[in-house]
């Protein structure tokens, strides 16, 4: 499992990963010469004949490499492009299908829903948790790492910010934090955003505000 | 006539018959281990990296989700491997002098991608898709392993045939809840096989033809 057991083997590696492709083809030929001796008393000759260039082509068939073919997958290198990539990023001034509505989404707040919410508070923590934290005090795992202390949402500046303001942030980043444009679709940017509200929310609100319920759970709690 | 043959000639082609016999079967015997063992499937070995990245530390310790870096698994059939730019969003910060991040700055600054070795990956006859997986409540661990506990990547599954097919063939006990496909240590108290089969009416799973060769070789 470690880098010196694979340089110092690498070699034979090679060659018994090279025997094992040809395995399956072997095996086929044994069966052929174990048949051989019914076939000697007959016109062995022409057998022979046959039989030999049928086992040179299993051979050759069985050892070729059709696990790597000669077609372009998804993040490999390319010898095509000027760039070396497979993947290319599309001339400028064009736009994907479908690009524009994905966009017309960020001009109108969708709807408020459990559904949104949810996924807010998911896409949230794939992205956002590592630095800003689960309960958005600025105190994720990279933070205590020694990332710069990025504000608590509950900040009243925050707090009072439009809704733009964190639509903005995202897109274009913000200070020290990068872009998440790419990461993160325009509809989930709105579900972000209603889950640091619903943060800010539970970070300022009244405890006796909470559904009867609710308060005496949070209340049992250690 | 002198003879041609001794008499032992007779034993020594017997001898030699049997050899050949139990050459072959030896052969045939030394195929099949090495057709199944980790020197074919690449099991457990890891590859050597531009960058020495450890999931251990992003993924275990820091708890990162996998998706903040694989970002396409549950839309595409690829996982993705992340751009410099994922990388940069904290070593912009973190560790910026550091000797073994060189390669991830001089990325950024030139504009080019970091080649990362790949360490698993299936022969081009498979069709494989990640998202039809992971929107099927199939979690990473089942195919990957313990990634979260990898200084470096190695392939913890062999990820042969038969392991897909393994699960092809009954997938319910396999399933959990979609909001647990990167919890690398997601346990489940109850019946495995009757959250499973909820699951599969939930996602609208269709088990029965998962078998089929044109599932995976098309
Ligand atoms: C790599 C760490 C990191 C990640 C991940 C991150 N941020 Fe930030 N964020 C910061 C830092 C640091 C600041 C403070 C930047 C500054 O003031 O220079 C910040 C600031 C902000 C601000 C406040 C801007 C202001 O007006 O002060 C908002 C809002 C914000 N981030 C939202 C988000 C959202 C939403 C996500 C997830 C999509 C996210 N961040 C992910 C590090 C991060
Ligand atoms: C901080 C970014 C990051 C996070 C988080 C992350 N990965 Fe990775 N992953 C990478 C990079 C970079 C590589 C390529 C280098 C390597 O193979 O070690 C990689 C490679 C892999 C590979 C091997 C791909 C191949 O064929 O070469 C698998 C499988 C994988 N990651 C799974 C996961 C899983 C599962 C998680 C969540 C537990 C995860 N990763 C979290 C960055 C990340
Ligand atoms: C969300 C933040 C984040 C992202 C994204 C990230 N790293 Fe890191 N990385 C860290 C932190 C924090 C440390 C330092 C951990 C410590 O100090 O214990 C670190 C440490 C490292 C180290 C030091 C060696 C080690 O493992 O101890 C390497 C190498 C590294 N990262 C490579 C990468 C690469 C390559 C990528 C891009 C695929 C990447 N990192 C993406 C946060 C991140
Ligand atoms: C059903 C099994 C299975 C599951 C579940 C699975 N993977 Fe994979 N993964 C594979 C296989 C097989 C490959 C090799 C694909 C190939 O070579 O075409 C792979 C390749 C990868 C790669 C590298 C190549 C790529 O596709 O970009 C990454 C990264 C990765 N997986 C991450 C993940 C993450 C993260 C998850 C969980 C969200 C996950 N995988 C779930 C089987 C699986
Ligand atoms: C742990 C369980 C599991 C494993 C392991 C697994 N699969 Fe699957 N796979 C599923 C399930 C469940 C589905 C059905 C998803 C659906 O219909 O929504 C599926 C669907 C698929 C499909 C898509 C079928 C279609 O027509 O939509 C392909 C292709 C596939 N698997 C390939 C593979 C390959 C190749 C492997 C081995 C590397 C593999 N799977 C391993 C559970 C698994
Ligand atoms: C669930 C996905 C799946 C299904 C269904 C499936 N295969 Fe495969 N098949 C694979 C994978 C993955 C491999 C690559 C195995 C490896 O690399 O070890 C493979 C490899 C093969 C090979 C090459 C053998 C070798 O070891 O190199 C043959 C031949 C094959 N499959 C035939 C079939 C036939 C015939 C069927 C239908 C009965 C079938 N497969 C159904 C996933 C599948």
């Amino acid at each position: 499992m470690t880098t010196d057991r694979l340089s110092a083997t690498a070699l034979g590696h090679a060659a018994l990963k090279a025997t094992s492709k040809c395995s399956r083809t072997l095996r086929f030929l044994g069966i052929f010469r174990l048949a051989c001796p019914s076939l000697a008393t007959r016109s062995a000759g022409r057998w022979f004949g046959v039989f030999l260039p049928v086992c040179v082509l299993t051979l050759v068939a069985g050892c070729d490499q059709m696990a790597r073919q000669p077609r372009a997958d998804a993040q490999e290198a390319s010898r095509f492009f000027p760039d070396g990539k497979v993947n290319q990023a599309p001339p400028v001034g064009t736009v994907a299908r479908g690009e524009l509505a994905r966009d017309a989404v960020l001009a109108e707040r969708p709807p408020l829903t459990a559904a949104l919410l949810e996924r807010g508070e998911e896409r949230y923590r794939i992205n956002c948790v590592p630095c800003h934290g689960l309960a958005g005090d600025g105190l994720g795992t990279v933070v205590q790492r020694g990332f710069p202390r990025p504000p608590d949402f509950a900040e009243p500046r925050l707090v009072q910010a439009p809704d733009r303001h964190f639509l903005k942030v995202i897109e274009h980043g913000y200070g020290v934090m990068y872009s998440y444009a790419a990461r993160v679709k325009p509809a989930d940017r709105w579900a972000i955003v209603a889950h640091i509200r619903s943060l800010q929310l539970a970070r300022t609100a009244d405890v006796k505000a909470l559904p009867e319920e609710d308060r005496r759970a949070l209340e049992a709690r250690p | 006539m002198a003879q041609l043959f001794p008499r032992s000639a007779d034993m020594w082609f017997r001898v030699v018959l049997f050899l050949l016999f139990g050459g072959l079967i030896a052969l045939f015997a030394a195929c099949v281990v090495l057709q199944r063992s980790d020197y074919r499937t690449d099991e457990g070995w890891t590859v050597d990296q531009p960058v020495p990245f450890s999931h251990e530390h992003h993924a275990g310790v820091l708890r990162i989700d996998c998706r903040y870096c694989h970002d396409n698994v549950e839309t595409s059939a690829v996982a993705g491997l992340p751009p410099t730019h994922t990388c940069m969003s904290c070593h912009s910060q973190l560790w910026t002098g550091a000797e073994m991040l060189a390669p991830v700055r001089q990325s950024l600054a030139q504009g080019e991608p970091l080649r990362w070795n790949r360490v698993i990956e299936l022969p081009d006859y498979v069709f494989f898709h990640h998202g039809v997986h992971v929107n099927a409540g199939v979690g990473c661990v089942e195919c990957h392993g313990q990634v979260d506990r990898m200084p470096l990547m190695y392939k913890a599954k062999p990820l042969t045939m038969s392991g897909c097919l393994d699960c092809h063939q009954d997938p319910a006990p396999r399933l959990r809840p979609r909001e647990a496909v990167t919890d690398m240590n997601w346990q489940y108290e109850g019946d495995r096989r009757a959250l499973g089969e909820a699951l599969m009416r939930k996602y609208h799973v269709r088990a029965g033809n998962l078998t089929h060769c044109y599932t995976c070789h098309r």
